[in-house]
């Protein structure tokens, strides 16, 4: 197997408040390979955030990884200086789509001024090649070309998050990670954006790793995927393995709580409470509050990450009780008195 | 709309809002009570000669020819004659007004220059020892008034420490030196007006530099915060090019209060004029009110409304010019 | 009229609701004369809510939905049409009718992070409604509303602020709070759509619960699809503030006539990485309401634009129940198209 284009190893994330450290991220690993869509699901409050700004050093100031490795390319760089992170990461290896893209490009700067100055830093683009690439990657984005040197209120939302789009591909990066780019658009703008994310995925080789809170535009578009809560990865694997064999109870849950408009009919699974704020070390499984099969040892320690059977590559579950999943999963239809019609048979 | 549309449009609003001044000021000293005669000419003339001065100047004639006449004459720069000097109004007003300007513009923007770098400096080293303290000393230098400032500065520097003079914008030996056929920018030139100059100056930078600080160092702060700056810094910018960006985006208030501030010094420091005897503006204002001298106080209050006007007027092109949104609509 | 005529009123109908924005230009406009184009945010909305009937207005941002719900609540008025309550027109409305409207019509925002004082704590949430509309105040009732939004046990929640609330409990507070002035009709604005998926699911069921237990109808305002299917009994699809499809829930689910709400239905992600679901046809996002021609709005992204779509379509019943405003589903012939324009009003530009 190839070295992994991005790690996380362990990774632990706390943010110090003036009521203590509290932890964002605890012991949270998975990898990204190379030419690899990625997708990190989990609700607000998970920790999906803070892990991936830890990477382009776009943590508060008050954020730090404070156990555990991120390696890129094999190199560690959760302890790079900005400096470092300027010369080595940000743009030239990872680029990134931030989450406000409404508010995020300069209102004081033409869309293609603020392109051309990211190519003079990081890259040997004369300033016509620069603005030649830009128009292109406006084709791509479905942006007219002509339209570069607009000023950002001259678009429209959906426009904004094409040109931060297209400023994200613009130096042909490694890796790209979008933080929730579509969270704030309406569907049809969020199915076209990904209709261009497609074409990137077919004719570059550039990773993704795709945060967001709606697993199905992960199981649409991702390869891989990653269920984060609390802070803590509680399942990974292919999109394959964790939609047909979903085996911890958050993703059991998750997956059952997203409507399907193929069966407007289904009863919808009701996760009670939400993520808990960590004050300090976290020595218990975070779901363990919320959890309908806790048992005593779930609170004594954080379960591990562990594969789950022998059949599936990489398909891993935190979980102690991993191995009686199905017996439980049953349990759980009788439960909630689900009578939905059954996986949908494609 | 495009940029020379929000300009034309911009000038037009403020050509119309002159012409509401002068309209104003015109209408105002007509409703002075007492015929202007009485007021212009000496007491006990007789009925005659008050028939022939009004008879003279068109008093008799219509208001809204005395309004044509009033508005032809100081769209030509025709402000009148004093009464008092004898001289017209505009050469009388522009040697004083020159006085304060020279005073004034520089004291104003010199504190604005270091009020904002300081405030910058403040608003990116937050929580610094600097930005804790010395906004101390700041805001109880600008909060004082400009007078009792004024009257310290002349206390320390001038009483106990000897250092400049206390009073007036040069010393009259070196006037009489000069003589009285020296060319009028000449006292300008001396070392002598520099030495008066020092103290005022200091003192209207010091009072001045206080609103820009503040306004910059909590607009640094606020721009610091925001997404569009996060991602700049995310692309990977450098921090000096970073910083570039956040002053453009924190210094646009900066921008708006500048000619404002600019506009009113010059009109409002008659205190720290009369404090240093300075021979400005508002000296004369105070002068001309004494004496009752009409067209001298007519022109002097549309001078300072239209330097308000005119500074709020470059205000919008400027901010217009550096933001688009404001003249640049989707 | 697509609504059928029952033998109740309504408790809440709009009739030919329109909401024009004229624009003001400056000075200089009116200087130089250059008129504008009024916007027509909404144009020619009717629907008929009855007793313990849940509608739903779905669109996407820009379509009129927030400006069809100021218009409804009396924020802004209508530039034409109107809106009766109980048979009533908002337009007779008296100062008294006035207070009773709005006990009687309350409103959920979409978001609760923003609609509760966060200096109230629960209790004091609930009581000001109370105290508006003159409404004793008991301890009980408090703990009635509570309990119904299933707050339990209410004392637990009572002394609590915003802050110490989620934002699906801050939800239900502002449901608490609705219902505690016990109205006939209930407006959400988009009540689901800060919230996370694992807790939309529960304020929709509530929602749902409380109209049926309560006897409460509702116009539930959203731009998802994926989620009215629990709640609302009828949608309305809105394109730019025209309504282009009237249909009962599963049916325009299942069956959507007008081709925008096919392409609202086609773009919901479905969470199946087998599902081969191809993205989206359209291009582009609507034009600005500023700059519509005449015809029929959608033309312009629509996959199936034929000639006739410069005409305005008229609402006709494709299936039973199921009214679409798109030439596709009826014939030329039996259309009056120009009669037709003339009557929607304004649509001859």
């Amino acid at each position: 197997m190839t070295e992994p284009l991005l790690e996380f190893r362990d990774v632990t994330i706390q943010y110090q408040t003036n009521r203590g450290p509290v932890t964002a991220v605890s012991g949270a690993s998975f990898s990204i390979e190379p030419g690899e869509f990625s997708g990190l699901v989990g609700e607000s409050g998970s920790g999906k955030s803070t892990l991936v700004k830890s990477v382009i050093g776009g943590l508060d100031s008050n954020g730090e990884v404070t156990a555990g490795k991120i390696l890129y390319k094999g190199e560690e760089i959760q302890d790079y200086t900005e400096e470092e992170l300027n010369e080595k990461i940000r743009w030239k290896e990872i680029s990134y789509i931030p989450q406000s893209s409404m508010n995020s490009l300069d209102p004081l700067q033409r869309v293609s001024e603020q392109a051309v100055e990211i190519a003079s830093v990081h890259s040997d683009l004369s300033k016509s090649e620069a603005l030649e690439r830009f128009k292109e990657l406006f084709e791509i984005v479905g942006l007219s070309p002509d339209r570069i040197d607009d000023y950002p209120h001259q678009f429209s939302g959906g426009m904004q998050q094409r040109a931060i789009t297209a400023l994200a591909l613009f130096l042909d990066p490694a890796l790209i990670i979008a933080d929730e780019p579509t969270t704030a658009l309406d569907v049809i703008m969020q199915d076209q954006i990904f209709k261009y994310l497609d074409r990137v995925k077919a004719n570059t080789d550039t990773s993704m790793l795709l945060i967001t809170h709606d697993i199905s535009v992960v199981f649409e578009s991702c390869e891989q995927i990653a269920v984060l809560h609390g802070g803590q990865v509680c399942e990974s694997g292919s999109v394959e393995d964790i939609y047909r064999n979903p085996t911890h109870p958050y993703s059991i849950l998750l997956q059952r709580a997203f409507p399907d408009i193929r069966y407007p009919d289904r009863k919808l699974e009701i996760i009670e409470g939400h993520p808990p704020e960590q004050l300090g070390e976290v020595t218990e499984c975070s779901f363990v509050e919320r959890c309908p099969w806790a048992v005593d040892a779930c609170y004594e320690n954080a379960p591990p990450l562990e594969n789950v059977s022998e059949s599936e590559q990489n398909h891993q579950s935190a979980c102690f009780r991993n191995d009686e999943t199905h017996a439980l999963k049953g349990e759980l239809t009788e439960l909630a008195g689900l009578t939905d019609g059954g996986e949908p048979n494609e | 709309m495009s940029m020379k549309r929000y300009v034309a449009v911009r000038t037009i609003q403020t050509a119309v809002l002159l012409m509401l001044i002068l309209t104003f000021l015109f209408m105002l000293f007509r409703l002075i009570p007492g015929s202007i005669a009485d007021q212009m000419i000496f007491q006990g003339a007789s009925p005659e000669a008050v028939a022939a001065f009004e008879e003279q100047w068109g008093l008799n004639d219509p208001l809204h020819v005395q309004y044509y006449h009033y508005l032809v004459n100081m769209a030509q720069l025709d402000p009148g004659t004093s009464l008092h000097y004898r001289k017209p109004v505009l050469d009388y007003v522009k040697l004083k007004m020159f006085n304060t300007f020279i005073l004034v513009a520089p004291g104003v923007t010199a504190g604005y220059l270091l009020g904002t770098s300081l405030g910058t400096i403040m608003g990116i080293k937050r929580d610094s020892l600097l930005e804790k303290y010395g906004i101390f000393p700041i805001v109880g230098v600008g909060t004082t008034p400009s007078f009792f400032l004024a009257i310290i500065g002349v206390i320390i520097f001038a009483g106990w420490l000897g250092l400049v003079p206390t009073s007036g914008m040069i010393t009259p030996q070196v006037a009489l030196e000069m003589g009285e056929d020296a060319p009028w920018w000449k006292i300008y030139t001396t070392g002598d007006f520099l030495w008066h100059y020092v103290l005022p100056f200091s003192v209207i930078a010091i009072k001045y530099m206080y609103e820009p600080l503040l306004i910059m160092r909590t607009s640094v702060v606020e721009m610091a915060g925001q997404d569009f700056l996060h991602y700049h810094k995310l692309t990977g910018l450098p921090k000096a090019r970073w910083i570039r960006h956040l002053g453009k985006h924190a210094i646009i208030p900066i921008i708006t209060f500048y000619p404002i501030s600019l506009g009113r010094a010059i009109s409002g420091l008659v205190l720290i004029e009369i404090v240093f005897n300075w021979p400005g503006i508002g000296n004369a204002l105070v002068e001309a009110v004494l004496q009752s001298d009409y067209p001298v106080i007519q022109f002097v209050f549309f001078l300072t409304a239209a330097f308000v006007v005119v500074g709020n007027y470059v205000v919008d092109i400027v901010y217009g010019m550096i933001d688009p949104r404001i003249s640049i609509a989707d | 009229m697509e609504v059928n005529p029952m033998n109740e009123t309504p408790v809440l109908e709009i009739r030919n609701l329109e909401k024009y924005f004229t624009r003001k230009g400056g000075f200089l406009d009116s200087l130089f004369g250059s008129s504008k184009e009024p916007i027509r945010a909404v144009d020619d909305v009717s629907l008929a809510l009855d007793q313990n009937e849940v509608q739903g207005i779905i669109g996407e941002s820009g379509c009129g939905k927030s400006t069809l719900l100021k218009t409804v609540i009396g924020l802004t008025d209508p530039t034409g049409g109107d809106i009766f309550y109980k048979g009533k027109p908002l337009s007779e409305f008296s100062k008294r009718d006035w207070k009773e409207f709005r006990k009687n019509v309350q409103i959920i925002f979409q978001n609760p992070f923003e609609s509760l004082d966060p200096k109230f704590t629960v209790r004091e949430s609930l009581i000001e409604p109370l105290k508006i509309h003159d409404i004793e105040y008991s301890e009980e009732r408090i703990h009635d509303a509570l309990d119904r939004v299933q707050l339990n046990p209410p004392q637990k929640y009572l002394d609590r602020l915003p802050k110490q609330l989620s934002g699906g409990e801050k939800q239900r507070v502002s449901i608490a709070r609705a219902i505690i002035v016990e109205p006939d009709v209930i407006l959400a604005d988009e009540p689901v759509s800060m919230l996370d998926v694992s807790t939309q699911a529960a304020i929709l069921r509530l929602l749902s619960d409380l109209t049926e237990e309560l006897g409460l109808s509702m116009l539930y305002i959203s731009h998802d699809l994926s989620t009215v299917s629990d709640i609302c009994d009828l949608i309305h699809v809105m394109y730019l503030g025209r309504v282009v499809e009237t249909a009962p829930t599963n049916q325009i689910l299942g069956q959507p006539r007008h081709p925008y709400s096919q392409a609202l239905i086609d773009a919901i992600p479905i969470p199946d990485p087998f599902s081969d679901r191809p993205r989206t046809a359209l291009d582009g996002s609507p034009p600005s309401p500023e700059e519509l021609e005449a015809g029929c709005r959608f033309k312009d992204r629509c996959p199936e634009r034929m000639p006739r779509c410069d005409t305005a379509p008229k609402k006709v019943e494709t299936d039973p129940d199921q009214f679409t405003a798109c030439h596709l589903h009826y014939e030329e012939s039996d259309s009056r198209p120009n009669t037709e324009a003339a009557l929607q009003g304004g649509n001859t530009q």
